[in-house]
């Protein structure tokens, strides 16, 4: 229940930030740099001047874009590898579940510095980069999930109707066996935003300066001692948001999945 | 391990021309060619493969632009004894202090304890670990500090103060393992205090799965009817625990250790740069911003390795751990 209150508050927020946000998220008042947290500015400032609370309402909008294409587009291709490996079986299924097995030998964060350092340090090949290193769990979950669908009687019956293996698979197995899919895309949701934040600390994505919660918490590093309210709240907006999603997501899969509930 | 290969491969040799690593703006273009034709850029890709596997065999992995031009190999020599001391204290510090805190879970279960630890499982999947390493820095040692308390270094790995004063052999290149090796005690203790906070910060996220696993799995066993026979035998309540039940329940637990430690590797960059710990995260780090690509694809290779080397390690702790899986 917290979950969902922290996840649609975040939300809202979000959505509504330039209409919420005392400033831009580039506005700079020089003279007030490096405020702590008062009436006037909710999140202190930060050493250029900008104001913090903002900055985190216009980080979030960021990350979250970046981290919902992500998963968005991960689930996506994943899905479909892994529906169709196990639809066609024998050789494709082969051959995609070796490539994934390569793809899950590397740490995912590693294998997405790796990427995009080789493409340029932009928010697009951020995205791409993390995309790339998450497909291969879905291929998995989705692989096992249409074996197990495929073998039932419902699948006999389409076939004996007339229904070829395209149709069968998109529009008899898919729709039984996505939610696993949907339970893990919220999980991985929260697990991307800190990717997102993670590889922007490192110096991925945006450029120093830019209104992105993981950038702000490097920007702020070197103020720690002297100024840790720079740091902190685009932190805790991080944690915040991704245990939110955390919290839904398990959530969902206690009442899509009875079974794990413990 | 040849997956591997062939990932950073494709990487460094098809997406971006290799060659940028070894001109620059000044090169004349008829020098660029030799170098092309000399470093065999112009062959078919299979075969260009086939040079990148030998020379990565003969350990040529180029040169890292971040570390003065030196070999990649040899920063990885340089830099890999201190990534390891620190994972492998941060593993220590997950299995001392997660398996038994799941099992005070199981057997308290619904009390304090155990509520405290799935809060602990839950911020330790959500916290941005390079965030929880600055407050932990800005709180530890800082404040503690400020109030004259005993405090915990925030950087590096050793004093140079107290390495001056008590020079250290370089025997294995572990700093905790040389000291004790020549009873170098006052380098020993300040390498502790060095890497607490690192170490705790970097098995943090994984603290709270291994805590989660041990104490599901516990509950699991310990609703089998020789756990209540052992009882009824009269054995003593912790012999029950930790003899008959931990034994059969630890599996589950070694299987989520492969995965936490693909986790603790990745949390390697960001935990080394924020502690400023002289590893190989803190180069690759340093790598990224530089544009280093040879260096980071050495980080990759060395850690995919060592990644499949651990699931390679977990495998047989499994086997040990349960005798029935060497018999399917």
């Amino acid at each position: 229940m917290f979950g969902i209150i922290l996840v649609v508050t975040i939300l809202i927020v979000t959505t509504f930030a330039p209409l919420i946000a005392p400033y831009g998220p580039e506005t700079r008042v020089w003279e007030e740099k490096l405020e702590p947290p008062s009436a006037h500015h909710y999140f202190g400032t930060d050493n250029d001047g900008g104001d913090i609370f903002s900055r985190v309402l216009y980080g979030y909008r960021l990350d979250l874009s970046i981290s919902l294409t992500v998963v968005i587009l991960a689930a996506g291709i994943g899905t479909i590898f892994g529906a169709v490996a196990a639809f066609l079986g024998s050789k494709s299924d082969e051959l995609i579940m070796r490539i994934t097995d390569v793809f899950l030998a590397i740490p995912s964060l590693i294998l997405a510095m790796a990427i995009g350092a080789v493409m340029g340090r932009t928010p697009v090949n951020l995205a791409i980069a993390l995309t790339i290193t998450r497909w291969p769990s879905y291929t998995r979950l989705m692989r096992g999930q249409v074996l197990v669908e495929k073998q039932k009687l419902y699948v006999d019956a389409a076939r004996a109707s007339g229904g070829g293996p395209l149709r069968i698979l998109f529009k008899h197995v898919l729709p039984n066996s996505i939610y696993p899919v949907v339970v893990n895309g919220t999980l991985d949701l929260g697990a991307v935003i800190l990717s997102v934040a993670a590889l922007s600390f490192l110096g991925f994505g945006v450029e120093p300066g830019a209104a992105e919660l993981g950038r702000m918490v490097a920007d702020g590093a070197q103020f720690i001692f002297t100024y840790p309210w720079v740091v902190t709240f685009p932190g805790l907006a991080i944690l915040l948001a991704s245990l939110g999603l955390n919290l839904v997501g398990d959530g969902l899969r206690d009442i899509l999945d009875p079974r794990l509930r413990r | 391990m040849l997956g591997i290969s062939v990932i950073t491969f494709a990487l460094s040799n098809i997406a971006t021309d290799p060659i940028g690593a070894y001109i620059t703006d000044r090169t004349p273009v008829s020098v660029i060619a030799e170098i092309r034709k000399a470093y065999h850029f112009d062959d078919p890709l299979p075969i260009q493969y086939f040079y990148y596997l030998t020379s990565l065999v003969r350990g040529d992995w180029g040169l890292s632009r971040s570390m003065s031009n030196e070999p990649v190999t040899g920063v990885i020599r340089r830099l890999f004894p201190a990534s390891i001391e620190l994972a492998v204290v941060a593993v220590l510090f997950q299995i001392v202090v997660g398996i038994p805190l799941g099992v005070i879970s199981a057997t308290r279960k619904d009390k304090a304890l155990d509520h405290g630890s799935r809060l602990l499982a839950i911020s330790g999947t959500a916290i941005p670990v390079f965030w929880l390493g600055l407050l932990m820095q800005y709180f530890l040692f800082y404040q503690m500090k400020l109030g004259g308390l005993p405090y915990l270094p925030s950087a590096g790995r050793v004093n140079e103060f107290v390495l001056l004063a008590h020079p250290l052999k370089t025997i294995t290149g572990f700093v905790l393992i040389d000291s004790i090796l020549t009873s170098n005690f006052p380098v020993f203790l300040d390498a502790l205090a060095h890497i607490a906070m690192p170490a705790f910060v970097l098995g943090f996220a994984g603290l709270g799965l291994i805590t989660r696993i041990t104490r599901s799995s516990m509950l699991e066993v310990l609703r089998q009817d020789y756990i209540t026979l052992a009882r009824a035998k009269g054995l003593p309540e912790r012999i029950v625990i930790y003899k008959h039940a931990l034994r059969n329940a630890i599996n589950p637990t070694i299987t989520v250790m492969g995965i936490v430690f693909g986790n603790t590797l990745s949390g390697a960059p960001l935990v080394e740069t924020v502690f400023s710990w002289p590893g190989l995260g803190r180069w690759a780090a340093l790598a990224i911003t530089g544009d280093d690509l040879p260096a980071i694809m050495g980080f990759v290779i060395v850690a995919g390795f060592i990644f499949v080397l651990v699931n390679l390690i977990v495998d047989i702790l499994y086997s040990i751990a349960d005798p029935r899986v060497r018999l399917g």
